[in-house]
């Protein structure tokens, strides 16, 4: 039970994939501001891609780089893992209910895999024991990442409203503001480490 | 290994209703369109540039333009859209024009040559006439969008403020 809760916890906040891990900050800090639901199916659907990109990668790793030697080729599997997860979301929302496809086609994922996909291929191997803890934990990833897209979108619907220098307005500010909250959350690391 | 698995089917299981909440929600959406054109207020004077009201509430709908472009709806009308919207509220944007008085035109008619151009610019019909014969407004069905005065060869009309017992908002017809 412990276990569970480490990994959601440290999917989730502990290493959360944009503020400690640094990867998908491109796509948090060119969010623009839309209405809440827009971003929390963004946040789902990336949630589902990470739970599929997760254990495929952990599968992999586990699968072919077993050999010291071979372990240089994982930035490759994670590359992979990552494209192939994207490629079944993509694949699977054809088939999907009318309503979701709608919804897809208003907030979809870019085809192409994203950094913050490539960091949930390359930090679940390394940190599930199994492939159910790395699909847990790739659900987990993804829903930080929903968490800090969320926290932006809304970020940047206040700023809209406000008068910012025009050497800060857009993404110098975002990164400043995606900085900032980095350092706090730096607050959240090694919780659940020794759960 | 079997409550990982269970916490996780559980968790992908949530952001399934999650997801199939916000399909429904966006299902309703499809009407979202008429809700914001019935806030609107119907001049069809197109100073948002989008041929006319509807047109300007599917793009709103659509996310493609933004809730400061009508004038005539004034700021309370921007207000209302960022209601409805979820947007931050925020005054019509000058660029468009100016909220004023709701108005109405007018053509002099003793001054009038029946060139019926003022007839073909009118967005919602309240103009008739027929060539070389006298027009006039129907002043219920005039929205004083003000898209009548440039076509005008002799400057006929003007526009006087809209008398109180009239409708305040001209209203569509139901059909």
């Amino acid at each position: 039970m412990s276990d569970v809760l480490a990994l959601l916890f440290g999917g989730v906040l502990v290493h959360n994939l944009v503020l400690v891990h640094l990867c998908g900050v491109e796509r948090v800090a060119a969010i623009a501001p839309r209405p809440l639901h827009a971003v929390l199916a963004l946040g789902l659907f990336a949630t589902l891609a990470a739970a599929l990109v997760a254990p495929l990668s952990w599968t992999l790793e586990h699968l072919l780089l077993q050999a010291p030697v071979l372990s240089t080729l994982r930035p490759a599997t994670a590359l992979l893992a990552s494209a192939a997860g994207v490629g079944a979301l993509h694949g699977g929302m054809r088939l999907a209910p009318a309503a979701l496809r709608a919804l897809w086609r208003r907030q979809p994922l870019p085809a192409a895999p994203d950094a913050a996909l490539l960091g949930v291929a390359l930090l679940a191997p390394a940190l599930a024991r199994d492939p159910a803890q790395a699909l847990l934990f790739g659900a987990a990833c993804g829903l930080g990442l929903g968490l800090v897209l969320v926290l932006f979108a809304g970020l940047q619907t206040r700023l809209a409203a406000t008068q910012v220098p025009a050497p800060l307005r857009g993404a110098p500010l975002a990164l400043l503001s995606l900085a900032l909250i980095g350092l706090a959350w730096a607050g959240l690391a090694g919780i659940g480490d020794r759960l | 290994m079997t409550a990982t698995l269970l916490a996780a089917a559980l968790l992908l299981g949530l952001v399934a209703l999650g997801l199939g909440a916000l399909a429904r929600r966006a299902g309703a959406d499809v009407d979202l369109a008429a809700r914001i054109d019935a806030v609107l207020p119907q001049t069809q004077c197109g100073q948002c540039n989008y041929p006319g009201c509807r047109p300007y509430a599917e793009a709103l709908a659509r996310g493609e333009a933004d809730i400061d472009q009508c004038p005539p709806g004034g700021d309370a009308g921007a207000h209302a859209l960022a209601r409805l919207l979820g947007r931050v509220p925020k005054p019509v944007n000058p660029a468009h024009g100016t909220p004023g008085p709701r108005v109405v035109a007018l053509i002099d008619e003793t001054t009038c040559i029946g060139c019926t151009k003022c007839i073909q610019a009118c967005p919602v019909d309240a103009i008739v006439g027929a060539p070389k014969l006298m027009h006039t407004v129907i002043a219920a069905e005039c929205t004083g969008c003000e898209l009548c005065l440039p076509p005008c060869p002799v400057d006929c009309i003007t526009l006087v403020p809209r008398a109180a017992d009239a409708a305040a908002v001209p209203t569509r017809s139901t059909a």
